[in-house]
């Protein structure tokens, strides 16, 4: 062996020792970069060369730069992100919806409702009492007006939540389409034999957004090429192309529905913030305003009968309170008061105006199972039981959800994750070997100098 | 190889700060707001407790006005009749006089227009009203129930009717709150007006004024019975006034146990929330500023 060899071994060494230290650098440099995955530069000894009879080591070189992956977690953690996304956002609707029946802080219908039925318990005092008569009109104005308001917030929320849903489709395009795109970055990049490390780590993180915002499905091909589905399995990105999700006017509801080519994808969305924006909108909105409408609808149809059954101060049949709901829909968006004469309101039960057998039974119809059975404050309280349950297990579920997502968060970066301190180690470790290298080759380079001296110096 | 764990604390500490916060404000929230329950989703169970428990609050409270403005009505009602007791005493005392054989006519007469004021005071008296209504017209409260018409046997026309108004003051539990005035005033059993006009009569004509003057003094007695029916109600509305207080009581007892806040254990957890807090936040600090392997190489 020559001295050549050795001092091309050390100075082969000092390469590799440079080139891993420089990935300890990126390492330490991407620290805190999101989505960044830790990188290892594996060595390998390079060919041994026979030489007299001798096999002899040739040093050593790095065999590739490797980023520290583990897909079946970060499969999990895509999952579970798709929960999360779905429940954040059912959690945030059905905490401002509970805001609107803010019971224990005084506000919401039950007042309204007390005063209204309660001004007819008082009007039974004193039947010919123009004060109290105004009472029962302005009282159910304010009883009208709080169900309007009310329904008219549901309303707001569903149309919130239907504006979720397109910008949530446009956020989806997004991702897809920057998917897409790394997609042919690495294939490109790997077909022509180079490292995709980094395209990977940001193709990782926009598939970790993307599970926040529906349920996704990923294959992958062949290593590189990545197929995306949603959970339904309408394709997302295949390979180099992606397939746009778009939104169109369902003609019946005048809300948004998801295609994907062609095809109504609405119900298939399990996750993510579009299932959640989609089941605040198409299924928590509407069975809180279905009840709402009840109870609007049969006080005010119960109400009406009821003043019809008496007569007013002038001794005439009563008439209605409140205009008639044309339909059970929409009752209490459009709940209104008939009537502005306070004489109109019909507290007689004979004609006589002393007589107060109507104003009571009409006092009386806040006990009585007017609403599906229940009488109007059991059945309201049984709504606010219902938002309030969906709204509480809703929390509950997403703080759950939050400690697994975060738990597994911790596992990823155990696995990806750029520490610190094994970087400083590796960066001695590599300094001491660079250090050493170059004393090998600054000793060969000794030796050549002392097999030159060995020449008679020329005059 | 040795088990990694992973490098990037912050999310962790910041999850475990977040959570303290949360603890520290909740604690906060039920300190200054005195209440367990500060959004529905805190308790849905109480929350729907308390809808029904404030609805039954507020109706009791309607039933308590109802009381006190039936309580106000009916003793003006019962100190009419009152004065009307005095007023008819003094028409049997005038009958009495007038009875005596030794009177004049000409004093006869004086006593007779004696009663004919006292019979316009007993009309004026069956004409009370209240807050603009007549006590004693039955259910016909905007008309006056009495006029006088002389033409008429008692002396006067009932304008009003027979009914008698019942008013919820209670779940379940009525009062009436008004004898009507012919029953009062006009009683077959023994008619106050009636029997005054006929001792007017007979004063004026000597003649039965004995047997008028029993006849009012039956009168008198039937108008007693009658108007008791006034203290009674007004007794029953002490009584369920009394009621319905201490049922307030209850309701508002029975809402603090739904969503009163325990103020010595919120204080408590308040504390320790908040000293959870700070120690967190110094351990995470001290935990961040960590020096690693880099930060000892020269």
């Amino acid at each position: 062996m020559s001295l050549t060899s050795s001092l091309s071994i050390a100075v082969q060494a000092m390469l590799t020792d440079q080139g891993a230290m420089a990935v300890v650098s990126n390492n330490i440099a991407n620290v805190n970069t999101p989505g960044y995955t830790r990188e290892v530069a594996n060595l390998e000894e390079t060919p041994p060369v026979d030489y007299a009879n001798q096999q002899y080591g040739t040093g050593v070189t790095i065999a590739n730069i490797q980023s520290v992956r583990d897909n079946v977690l970060q499969l999990r953690l895509n999952q579970e992100t798709q929960n999360q996304g779905k429940l954040n956002t059912l959690s945030d609707g059905l905490n401002q919806i509970q805001t609107l029946f803010n019971e224990p802080a005084g506000s919401g219908l039950q007042s309204l409702l007390s005063q209204f039925f309660g001004s007819f318990q008082q009007l039974s005092s004193d039947p010919t009492n123009s004060g109290l008569r105004q009472a029962v009109i302005s009282s159910a104005q304010s009883l009208a007006a709080g169900f309007n308001q009310s329904a008219s917030a549901l309303v707001t929320q569903q149309q919130d939540a239907d504006q979720g849903v397109v910008q949530t489709v446009q956020q989806i395009n997004q991702l897809t389409a920057q998917i897409t795109q790394l997609n042919d970055q690495i294939s490109t990049t790997a077909g022509a034999g180079q490292n995709t490390n980094s395209f990977q780590d940001q193709r990782g993180q926009l598939i970790n957004q993307l599970s926040q915002l529906v349920d996704v499905q990923s294959i992958t091909a062949d290593g590189s090429s990545l197929t995306l589905t949603t959970g339904g399995g309408a394709e997302l990105v295949v390979g180099n192309q992606s397939f746009n999700l778009t939104t169109q006017t369902n003609a019946t509801t005048g809300l948004q529905d998801g295609y994907s080519q062609g095809a109504d994808i609405t119900s298939t969305i399990q996750s993510g913030n579009l299932a959640g924006d989609l089941q605040l909108r198409d299924q928590q909105i509407p069975s809180i305003l279905s009840n709402l409408d009840t109870l609007a609808n049969s006080i005010a149809t119960s109400v009406n009968t009821q003043n019809a059954a008496g007569f007013d101060l002038n001794g005439n049949a009563g008439g209605n309170i409140f205009t008639p709901p044309a339909a059970v829909a929409g009752s209490a968006l459009n709940l209104s008061v008939a009537i502005t004469d306070p004489n109109k309101v019909a507290a007689s039960g004979d004609g006589t105006p002393g007589n107060n057998a109507n104003a009571t039974a009409l006092a009386n119809l806040q006990s009585a199972p007017i609403v599906g059975g229940q009488n109007p404050i059991a059945a309201y309280s049984g709504l606010v039981f219902q938002i309030a349950n969906s709204a509480a297990t809703a929390s509950s579920q997403l703080s759950g959800e939050n400690s697994v997502v975060q738990q597994l968060q911790d596992q990823v970066g155990a696995v990806f994750g750029v520490s610190l301190d094994e970087e400083g180690a590796n960066l001695i470790l590599y300094q001491n070997a660079y250090n050493a290298a170059a004393r090998v080759a600054g000793v060969v380079a000794n030796l050549f100098q002392t097999a030159i001296n060995m020449l008679p110096t020329t005059a | 190889m040795s088990i990694r764990v992973n490098p990037n604390i912050l999310p962790d500490l910041l999850a475990g700060l977040n959570q303290a916060r949360q603890q520290l404000n909740q604690a906060d929230l039920e300190l200054a707001s005195g209440r367990s329950i500060n959004q529905p989703s805190d308790n849905p169970a109480g929350t729907s407790a308390l809808i029904l428990n404030h609805a039954a609050q507020s109706q009791t409270d309607s039933y308590q006005q109802n009381v006190s403005d039936l309580q106000s009505k009916l003793q003006i009602a019962d100190s009419s009749l009152n004065s009307a007791v005095t007023v008819i005493d003094q028409a049997i005392s005038l009958g009495v006089e007038a009875g005596n054989g030794t009177l004049s006519d000409g004093d006869r007469q004086a006593i007779a227009q004696q009663l004919s004021g006292i019979q316009q005071q007993l009309v004026g008296i069956g004409n009370t009203t209240a807050g603009g209504t007549y006590l004693f017209g039955g259910t016909q409260v905007e008309t006056a129930p009495f006029t006088v018409n002389s033409a008429a046997a008692a002396g006067v026309t009932y304008n009003g009717n027979s009914s008698v108004t019942s008013v919820q003051i209670a779940n379940g539990q009525s009062v009436n709150v008004n004898v009507p005035g012919d029953q009062l005033f006009l009683n077959p059993s023994g008619s106050v007006l009636g029997s005054i006009n006929q001792l007017i009569t007979a004063v004026q004509n000597n003649s039965g004024i004995s047997a008028a003057v029993t006849a009012l003094g039956q009168a008198s007695n039937e108008f007693d019975t009658q108007r008791l029916s006034y203290g009674t109600a007004l007794n029953e509305l002490q009584t369920t006034g009394t009621f319905l207080t201490n049922e307030q009581l209850q309701l508002s007892t029975q809402e603090t146990n739904i969503d009163g806040a325990d103020i010595a254990q919120v204080a408590t957890q308040f504390s320790q929330a908040q000293i959870a807090y700070a120690s967190l936040l110094e351990a995470e600090t001290k935990i961040l500023n960590q020096p690693n392997i880099l930060s000892l190489l020269q």
